[in-house]
């Protein structure tokens, strides 16, 4: 787990969490020397997230995310580090390894428009790359700031849009106690706007139709195409959100 | 008689999803109450509470809405494959507390004890099985699942 990239209150809750167990103060905690799997746990604790380990990558995980995750590009997943594992009701339930970046939950929801609420269990990601290379049936996935040796398949272009209208981060949880030492998991403040967004898979779309490019649709391949298809469809859902929001 | 953490759970189904009146619901808490009376006697696992207001609920989908009521009204993370933890499936002990509070340990390593169960108010449930688990230190995380797979997971119990 690279700890530059955890959110700084995160982390000194972590290191506050290590302090308390080994009965010392967070100041006097040699961080260098404490475990990664310590550092997991803790991390996990903190959020109230399952924890995924390598141990924990059963065939009924892999089915799971499998069937979850058949229709994402899986570079796309590599790049936001996250698999999903499973929906309950609106509730996506999802592998991460950066649970906390906003981006990723954008992009998540614009994956699983459906789904209102993102929920995290936690894995580092050696653990998430083992899972990605597992899905995928061969060596090891194309983790960002992770080279695999394999040549790299150059990732699909992301567009550079506004998110997607029904994007949101988690709900915030009601008011009401939760179980003592389960620590709420709550992701402070309103998510930037990311700077990638992930176009729909082309097989989810609309056919073409015919004559609606002109005569010069017939040179276009059929990425274009559905290049150009995506970037109407993401125009289209920004004016129904921007609708949604102007509504009375 | 239902503790105060399964009243709690009751109260909130029975109320949102109308499982009973003002009239009858304390005919329904004491069909729970019996029907929970008997699974203790016979040393069977405690059907939890929500499990019963789902069966209480008519059909699948008013089940299924019921718990997915508790789980959009809580920040606990929904887990979907409960599993008591191998080596712990011969402890006695353990399998009393489980049975008990319908609550499955699913991973216990040297940090951390991961509780899976239905209820997210039983707070003394969490308590008694982290305790009973847990052989340190550990973190305690819990999680939910539907009541069906938890009881399946509490006949892995020897």
């Amino acid at each position: 787990m690279n700890i530059q990239d955890i959110p700084p209150q995160t982390l000194n809750d972590v290191y506050k969490t290590i302090a308390q167990r080994h009965e010392t103060e967070p100041a006097k905690l040699t961080k260098d020397k404490i475990e990664e799997d310590e550092f997991m746990a803790a991390l996990a604790y903190n959020r109230g997230s399952p924890l995924i380990e390598p141990q924990d990558l059963s065939e009924e995980l892999l089915g799971l995310c499998r069937q979850s995750s058949r229709e994402l590009d899986p570079r796309g997943m590599a790049e936001y580090k996250f698999v999903p594992l499973t929906i309950r009701g609106q509730t996506l339930l999802v592998i991460s390894s950066c649970p906390w970046d906003p981006m990723m939950v954008e992009v998540i929801s614009g994956y699983f428009p459906q789904c209102s609420q993102v929920r995290f269990a936690l894995t580092s990601p050696q653990t998430l790359g083992q899972l990605l290379s597992q899905l995928q049936g061969e060596g090891p996935a194309p983790m960002a700031g992770y080279t695999s040796g394999r040549p790299g398949t150059p990732t699909r272009p992301l567009s550079t849009t506004a998110p997607p209208p029904k994007a949101t981060v988690p709900a915030p949880p009601p008011p009401g106690p939760a179980p003592a030492g389960i620590p709420p998991i709550t992701i402070a403040g309103a998510p930037p706007v990311p700077k990638y967004a992930q176009p729909p898979k082309p097989a989810e779309l609309p056919k073409p139709v015919q004559g609606a490019l002109g005569a010069d649709a017939g040179s276009l391949s059929q990425e274009e195409v559905n290049c150009l298809i995506n970037l109407l469809l993401q125009e289209a859902n920004k004016l129904l959100a921007a609708k949604r929001i102007t509504k009375p | 008689m239902m503790t105060t953490y399964e009243r709690k759970q009751f109260l909130e189904l029975v109320q949102q999803f109308r499982l009973a009146t003002e009239a009858n619901r304390e005919a329904l808490a004491s069909k729970f109450a019996s029907i929970t009376q008997n699974q203790a006697s016979e040393g069977s696992p405690i059907q939890p509470v929500l499990g019963f207001c789902m069966d209480e609920a008519g059909n699948k989908e008013r089940g299924d809405a019921m718990f997915n009521y508790v789980l959009s009204r809580c920040d606990i993370v929904y887990w979907p494959m409960p599993s008591v933890e191998p080596s712990l499936r011969g402890k006695v002990e353990i399998k009393q507390a489980a049975y008990k509070h319908a609550m499955v340990p699913v991973k216990v390593t040297k940090h951390i004890v991961m509780l899976c169960g239905t209820n997210p108010h039983d707070i003394d449930g969490i308590r008694n099985l982290f305790n009973v688990t847990a052989t340190g230190e550990q973190y305690p995380i819990f999680v939910l699942s539907e009541p069906s797979r938890i009881m399946q997971a509490l006949t892995q119990f020897a």
